[in-house]
């Protein structure tokens, strides 16, 4: 690891360390407040539970029956305790002596006590004890969603640490950089650091203008000829400002922004429109609540194909603009619906917009990265939609709860605003002139790509079954299994939280093991890389034969994630590799749009198979069976791709 | 302050800052959810023992408009809780049967009302304005259908106390931990400042060759050095004066 890694590693992980610190005593210090303010509350039910049961008994007193000749008192407090398991036990006490109980001694009980009116010679009184268990349920609860808060707050803390932080970081990139090309014998001016190692570089670049200055004071005749060693003059045209890590720190807030604008509803979508008049539409509940998804879902996915050669021909930075302006107006609309219809119109509108967006940020990092770096590149992508992913639902579901679904809503639409302006304001002007670009991915170019039997083979190998068993099983399978155990739905939220998180943190590191390995060995990694990572998500989901419940699911996710970490990077670089005659041709926006499309019919197709196999084989063995289907996959996958490397080696090998 | 520890500073201030107002903010809505969650159960409780009276005369073939019982809970049920402000069991169109205000009956409940309360759910709760809740909770019959509902209006001072004693103590932890927390941060970003400038204050002091190369950067620096000699080697050799 060089000193500059080091420097931003040492860094990162200082900033992170007092981040989660000052999170952890933010939420001990609220825990404390959370436990003086819970007992109370669950006594207070207990009490109005013992108010309810003395009322009862007291109409036996009003026909005086003795306390202690009464009938079916223990029947009545079984029924209470049936209503509300919470209560381990009911007693009617005389002068405080337990006259008839209900239900096991709990220690440490909280105990609720209420007078049986018309018994007062008697001292009777109703005494219910709060089960400690349950109290201690609802507190493991709450420290389990206030370590989803912390790790909301930390991801989200983390994308501002990028956006404030990017000029320092970046100044540790260009003293990189300069000794990187002087080390190479290329003598050319590079941006210099303006906040950190300022010294150093007005040093190298003195040491530069040295060099440069008396070799332009030669006569040209005399001048060393640039060559392999020696690169005296920049004759690579414009950079500066266009590098690829400017572009991706420039791109990487906006597009974060866009997509929690979005996910901020995931978790309550359903619910709202299941609330709205459907506006004539003779639906089902369960149909309303699912449709502001499925039309999302449906026009991402369509759309995939035609915006790759769109976003190439009018640029990256006007596209990525009309996606924010698009998804500003979508959102802020979709707050004011008052009809499942116009929820709909505007939710087909947030699809298109998040559709460019997505497509104009995977456009900025095709342009401004190679082959090798291609596979990084794509893992940032994806972790920025994955810690979007994790954020959002969770904020979203507790804004939800404070602001509202509308308020929460145009939240979103405010977010998509604070997007707009920050790529505005930051995202460079494209590189290339977008009128050369090629058109978009017509039927013909569909075909012409799609004839690419190598191509062919990575999306129905690799691309779609890697879909089917993520949508399938960790969104669609596990949250019902999990309920079906006898465990929350919260847990199954965690779960998949828990997913998200791994590919976040896994992601880069898998990416950098890639890249890492390409250099080491001059080889192309990709290949073995996706057949492993389909092979353990295959394994994930035989890990369901293990019979030990939640922990299964558990072992599933984890599973799951390392596999799709593995995988997910290395299999969207194949493309540009597998298809390197039809990117020249078509352009690698409608290429990618192609890949995208199926890919997403792949997520289409996940629930939809995950519930056909349910109904008729039951949970245990849809599990199985579509693991089981994902590693046949990988194999067939690993016996196409493995044996013969990739097309691109043999050309770089050809190459002089 | 040079600009750099000032950048520094807030850079630590506004990291430290959003995180702990966001997490102060999440628990916010947390307890709020949790609180309101409690209290609604309990309220629910009071609901559910109306709507099993009034079912079990219902199963008995007694008129729903003529339950004898229901009054008398009604009443004793509202005065026991303090925070209850009016307990009214209506029919399926909204028209009061019961109440625990007498001057209810026969009215009906808000027509905005109707929606929440009718909608298929075990239980509906909503608040129709800052300082009262409802929850509402459906009777039926002997035949599973929906005979009427039994609606509780409730005061929410005690939520509003609890909340304003939360937010005094969450706004005193965040408070506690941003002044903290981004002191510690740039105390630490401080140091490393200083031992970075350090290496890159010696490694340009050998780039200038006032000094030996620091051991940190010597790999990156003595590459970068040995092309520098063999340019100026390389232009010597071209006829360029030193």
């Amino acid at each position: 690891m060089s000193f500059f890694h080091r420097q931003m590693a040492w860094a990162m992980a200082a900033i992170l360390a007092v981040v989660m610190a000052a999170i952890a005593a933010t939420v001990a210090l609220a825990y404390r407040s959370f436990e003086e303010s819970v007992g109370p509350q669950v006594l207070a039910k207990a009490n109005t539970a013992g108010r309810s049961i003395a009322d009862t008994l007291a109409l036996a007193a009003k026909h005086e029956l003795p306390l202690d000749r009464l009938v079916g008192v223990e029947d009545l407090f079984g029924e209470a305790q049936k209503r509300y398991p919470e209560f381990a036990r009911i007693d009617l006490l005389r002068a405080g002596q337990p006259l008839y109980a209900k239900g096991a001694e709990a220690g440490g009980a909280l105990v609720a006590r209420a007078p049986v009116a018309g018994y007062e010679k008697d001292r009777a009184e109703i005494a219910v004890a709060v089960d400690p268990a349950f109290v201690r349920r609802i507190f493991q609860e709450m420290t389990l969603d206030l370590v989803v808060v912390a790790v909301v707050a930390l991801f989200v803390s983390l994308e501002l640490l990028y956006f404030l932080a990017a000029g320092i970081l970046a100044d540790l990139g260009r003293l990189r950089a300069q000794l990187a090309a002087f080390g190479r014998g290329a003598f050319v001016p590079l941006p210099k650091p303006a906040w950190l190692g300022v010294a150093l570089g007005d040093a190298l670049e003195r040491r530069r203008a040295a060099i440069a200055r008396r070799h332009d004071a030669l006569a040209p005749a005399d001048r060393p000829a640039p060559g392999p060693d020696f690169t005296f003059a920049d004759t690579r045209g414009a950079r500066g400002t266009n590098d690829a890590a400017f572009v991706m720190g420039a791109m990487r807030t906006p597009f974060f922004l866009l997509l929690l604008a979005d996910d901020l509803s995931r978790a309550f979508l359903p619910v709202f429109a299941a609330g709205l008049p459907a506006g004539g539409l003779a639906l089902s509940p369960n149909l309303v609540a699912s449709l502001p998804v499925v039309v999302f879902m449906v026009v991402v996915a369509l759309s995939q194909p035609v915006l790759g050669g769109w976003s190439e021909r009018v640029g990256r930075r006007k596209s990525f603009l009309a996606g924010a302006g698009v998804a500003l107006v979508a959102h802020a609309l979709s707050a004011q619906s008052s009809s499942l219809p116009e929820l709909l119109a505007w939710r087909v509108a947030g699809g298109a917009a998040w559709a460019i967006a997505f497509v104009a940020a995977q456009g900025y990092i095709l342009d401004h990265t190679d082959s090798r770096t291609r596979t990084a590149g794509l893992a940032a992508f994806v972790g920025i939609i994955m810690v979007s992913l994790i954020c959002g639902p969770s904020i979203g579901g507790i804004l939800a709860d404070g602001f509202g679904h509308r308020g929460t809503l145009a939240l979103g639409a405010a977010l998509a605003a604070l997007g707009f302006f920050l790529a505005w304001r930051r995202l460079p002007a494209d590189r290339a002139p977008a009128a050369s670009a090629p058109a978009g991915a017509t039927k013909g170019s569909l075909a012409a790509v799609l004839a690419n039997r190598r191509f062919v083979a990575l999306l129905l190998l690799a691309a779609v079954p890697a879909k089917v068993i993520l949508i399938g099983t960790c969104y669609y399978l596990i949250p019902l299994y999990i309920v079906e155990l006898g465990s929350t739905a919260a847990m199954a939220g965690r779960l998949i939280m828990l997913y998200s998180v791994m590919m976040v943190i896994l992601v880069p590191w898998m990416a950098g093991w890639v890249v890492a390995r390409r250099a080491r060995e001059d080889a192309r990694p990709e290949p073995a890389f996706v057949a492993a990572g389909l092979a353990l998500s295959g394994l994930a989901g035989l890990a369901m034969l293990l019979p030990f419940g939640v922990f299964s699911a558990l072992a599933l996710v984890l599973l799951l994630g390392i596999g799709q970490s593995l995988s997910i990077s290395p299999q969207a670089a194949m493309v540009a590799e597998v298809c390197q005659r039809e990117i020249a041709t078509l352009g690698q926006g409608a290429v990618y749009g192609v890949f995208r499309l199926v890919e997403r019919l792949g997520n289409a197709a996940g629930p939809l198979l995950a519930a056909i196999l349910l109904e008729t084989i039951g949970f245990r063995n849809s599990f199985v069976a579509l693991g089981a289907g994902v590693l046949a996959c990988a194999l067939l996958f690993a016996a196409i791709f493995l044996p013969r490397g990739m097309p691109g080696r043999v050309a770089t090998q050809a190459a002089p | 302050m040079t600009s750099l520890p000032r950048r520094l500073f807030w850079l630590a201030f506004w990291v430290v800052g959003f995180a702990v107002a966001m997490t102060g903010l999440l628990l916010y809505f947390k307890y709020q959810s949790v609180f309101t969650g409690l209290q609604r159960d309990r309220i629910l409780l009071v609901a559910r023992e109306i709507d099993e009276i009034a079912e079990r005369d219902l199963s008995l073939g007694q008129d729903f408009w003529g339950i004898d019982t229901l009054p008398e809970v009604i009443e004793r049920r509202r005065t026991a809780e303090t925070f209850l402000q009016a307990i009214d069991v209506a029919g399926p169109d909204g028209r009061i049967a019961y109440a625990s205000d007498m001057s209810r009956m026969g009215s009906s409940l808000p027509p905005e009302w109707m929606p929440l309360v009718t909608k298929p759910a075990p239980l509906a709760a909503f608040s129709p304005s800052r300082d009262e809740a409802v929850v509402s909770s459906p009777i039926r019959n002997g035949f599973g259908q929906v005979a009427g509902y039994t609606v509780v209006r409730y005061g929410r001072e005690l939520e509003h106390e609890a909340m304003a004693k939360f937010t005094r103590e969450i706004v005193f932890a965040c408070g506690v931990s941003w002044a903290g927390f981004t002191l510690l941060l740039f105390a630490l970003l401080m140091a490393m400042r200083r031992r970075i400038e350090g290496v890159f204050g010696r490694a340009a002091d050998a780039v200038d060759g006032t000094g030996p190369v620091p051991a940190a950067l010597a790999q990156e620096l003595g590459r970068a050095g040995e092309r520098f000699a063999q340019a100026e080697r390389l232009l010597h050799a071209a006829g360029s004066p030193r």
